[in-house]
Order: structure tokens, then sequence, then C-alpha cells
């Protein structure tokens, strides 16, 4: 069976070619996420630190001034911000964001919402339009237009897919973002702003999640009462409201630079697994191919020797 | 003077990015929005708003100077905490972009009527004008 070996040795050589690839596909998803985890960790005291303030001015200021982005308003509107990536070949990262945005939305909407979804990353947004939002001519919009054009942030049903790439979030992008939220917010066309996004919790474990970041839900105030009351410069009210934009867009960051730490987590995963099956099958193929070439030997040796004997 | 023992200050930069300065230092002076308030250890507990300008702290003898932007700081026992949402060392500036972004500000603020694009130019004005100060403190030319 020559034609036999010689497919087989064709597909050895390409599932070693696509070992080739999915290895060098994990070393540099590797490197990425070392970097993309660093990220996150260093960007870590920060938020702390915010919160922390903002929990203990807030305890100050209690109930006495409210700030608008702390109350719920009328509006039935919300916008869901989707985080996914812009490329596949990372396993399950995509399908799990999307499967968690549609379950956010489906709750959301039954509950008599009205849901624009803003997608950063468009393999979310490819699934999403495709499933949930059939009869919406989506928009698209960079980032730019996308904030000088607001209606494309929310306030009615609606899809926008963000061209502008995420895959390196700075703390501008995002802070931009959240003014964006914030004014549409306080004129209150959104009631409601929910993020959906994996959150990190190592190179193996991604978890999809929903936050509702505003209204903000006051931080968590610190435990301990504090001894001294501190002196307040220029007033606790116009700290919190120093404080609290700044609170959201540290929010959208963080989750920024958890998405895009999950995606090369879960890429530099799926590789992995990529390369350990083709090297399974190479060792398979291997295998059936050296039986085959002794086969194709001994039915030779035999044709020989039974034509030998004849003679 | 009177408290020689606890003669340090703690002061931790943070960024939204990173933890840009950890060090014990004499004393801290930053830019507030009500102006430049200087930190001596055995300050009283102050939670404060924060302008734009430049940050210096002596330690060991020598003086950091860093531009800093926005932000609020937390100063309680010796330890200063400052949250900024943009901050630069002084080395690491370009003072010929920091001349040129200055140059850009002051032209959109004479240009602009409108009060909330004042408002942006100014503010970046501010921040270009701290860099260029920071960097020529840095550089040697003390005048503060």
């Amino acid at each position: 069976m020559p034609a036999n070996l010689k497919d087989l040795k064709g597909r050895i050589k390409s599932v070693k070619s696509t070992q080739q690839i999915t290895k060098a596909m994990k070393l540099v998803s590797t490197a990425k996420l070392g970097r993309a985890q660093s990220n996150v960790v260093q960007a870590r005291p920060y938020s702390q630190g915010l919160s922390h303030m903002a929990g203990r001015l807030l305890e100050v200021l209690g109930e006495s001034g409210q700030h608008p982005l702390l109350q719920a308003n009328e509006s039935k509107a919300v916008t869901v911000v989707v985080l996914s990536s812009e490329r596949g070949l990372c396993g399950g990262y995509n399908a799990n964001v999307s499967k968690q945005a549609l379950r956010t939305i489906e709750e959301l909407e039954s509950s008599g919402h009205t849901v624009h979804v803003v997608c950063i990353g468009k393999k979310a947004f490819q699934v999403l339009s495709r499933k949930w939002g059939k009869g919406l001519v989506p928009r698209l919009a960079s980032l730019e237009d996308a904030l000088d054009a607001p209606s494309t942030l929310g306030g009615d049903k609606g899809l926008t897919l963000i061209t502008t790439p995420f895959d390196k979030p700075t703390y501008d992008m995002a802070f931009r973002l959240a003014r964006g939220f914030e004014a549409l917010f306080e004129e209150q066309t959104i009631g409601k702003l929910v993020l959906v996004f994996s959150r990190f919790q190592s190179a193996l474990t991604q978890v999809p999640s929903s936050e509702t970041v505003l209204p903000i839900e006051p931080p968590v105030k610190a435990m301990g009462a504090t001894a001294v009351e501190p002196i307040f410069e220029p007033s606790v009210k116009a700290l919190v409201e120093a404080v609290l934009p700044r609170y959201l867009a540290n929010r959208l960051y963080q989750a920024l630079l958890e998405a895009v730490a999950s995606e090369h987590g879960a890429r530099m995963s799926a590789m992995d697994n990529a390369t350990r099956n083709a090297k399974d099958l190479e060792r398979k193929l291997q295998i059936t191919y050296q039986r085959a070439r002794q086969a194709a030997i001994t039915t030779e040796l035999i044709e020989i020797i039974s034509g030998a004997e004849a003679l | 003077m009177a408290d020689k023992q606890s003669g340090e200050v703690k002061l931790v930069v943070l960024t939204p990015t990173r933890k840009l300065v950890d060090v014990v230092c004499d004393e801290v002076y930053f830019p507030s929005t009500l102006g430049r308030l200087g930190i001596l250890p055995g300050h009283a507990a102050l939670v404060c708003q924060m302008g734009t300008g430049v940050l210096y702290f002596n330690h060991g003898g020598t003086t950091t100077f860093m531009s800093v932007s926005g932000g609020v700081a937390d100063v309680k026992d010796n330890v200063v905490t400052l949250l900024v949402d943009v901050a630069e060392d002084a080395p690491s500036i370009d003072v010929s972009r920091a001349e040129k972004a200055l140059q850009r500000a002051q032209l959109a603020r004479s240009g602009r009527n409108v009060e909330a694009d004042i408002a942006t130019a100014g503010h970046d004005e501010a921040r270009a004008l701290a860099r260029i100060e920071a960097a020529t403190l840095h550089s040697g030319a003390r005048k503060v």
C-alpha cells in the first residue's frame, strides 16, 4: 500500500507543522500573559487606595449629600459593556464571555429594561449580533466617534462595536470611556451600566462575570473606627466629586486589564492543549505509519520468496 | 525641630498603572488645589484634593522632583499616600516635548471661546508647565 504510506507521511508532516505553530503561539501568549498579569498586579495598589478613600469619604459625608453617581435614576435603559478579544484561538474565552453576556441581557430584559450593548472586542460582537441583536443594525465606531456620539453608548435598544483595539488598554482610554458613560448617566439617558468581562484568577482559571458599575455602589468601608477625623480640603463634598469619577474610571480600567490578562491566559492553555493533542496524534500516526511500512515490506518479501519457491 | 526622633515621613505615590514611589523621606511638598503643601513629620491627618504641579521630597540628602497632576492626597500617621492621575519622574521628562505641548495649549486657549475648551487647554497648559518646572528643577536650577 504505497499510496497509503505516502498519505500517512503527508499527514504526519502537517500535524508536525501545526504543532510547531501552536507551540509558538503558546510561547507568545505566555510572554504576553506575563506582562498583562504584572499590569493587573501593579494597578492594584492604586485601586485599593482609591476604593478605601471613597469608602472613607462617603462614610464621613453620610446621607447628607448624595452624589448623583450613587443614586439609581428613573431611566429604564441599561448599557451592557462586553469585553472580549479581537482574535480567536483562545479556547472557550470568548464563548464564555458571550454566554455570560447573553444571560445578563436576558435577565435585564425580563425585568423590563431596554438594553444597549457596547462591545469591546469583535468576538463577542459577532456572537451577540447573531444570537441577540438579529433585527438591529449594529453600529461600528472608533472610541473617539463613539464618545462624540453618545447615542452609540446607550439609551435605546442597540448594538455597538468599538473598533479601537483595546489589547493594550491605557488609563486614558478607560477614563474617557468612563466620562462618556458618566455623562449619559447624569443626564438620565441610562439608568445602569453593567460590565461583562472575564475575571482573571490565574492562567488556568478565568471567571466570566457581570458587574454593575453605575450607579456606583459605595465601597465597603474599612473596618475599625477612624480615631482622628482628618482635615478635609477643600471640602468632603468636593473630594467626593473628585474621587467618584476616578473610582468609576478605575473600575473600567481594572476590568480592561483583567480581560486582557484572561485572554492571554486562555490562549496559553488552549495552545498548550493543542500542542499536546498534536503530539499524541503525531505519535499515533507514526505508529500506523511504521506498521504499514512493515506490512508492505513483509508482503514484498512473501512475494519474492513465493516467487523463488515456484521456480 | 521639637520632634527629632520621628523625623521621617513615608511617601507612597500611586498612579492608576503602578506604584511609582515608596520611600521614607524627610519632607514632602506637593501641589494641592489650594496651593503647595509641605508635609513634615508629625503632620495632622489630612485628606486633600491635588492640583497640578511639582512634587518633591528629600531623602538621604538628595531631592527628587516629579510632575504630578490631579488626584487625592492622604496624610496620616506620617504616611503620605498620593493617588495621582499622572506622574512623571523628572529625569524622564522630555523638555522639548513639554514645551511644544505648552505652546499648543496656549494657542488652543487663545483660539477657543467655549468655556469647557478653555478649561481643558488651561489644564493642559498647567500640566506642561509643571513638567517643564520639574525638569528644570531636576537639572540643578533650584529656585523653589
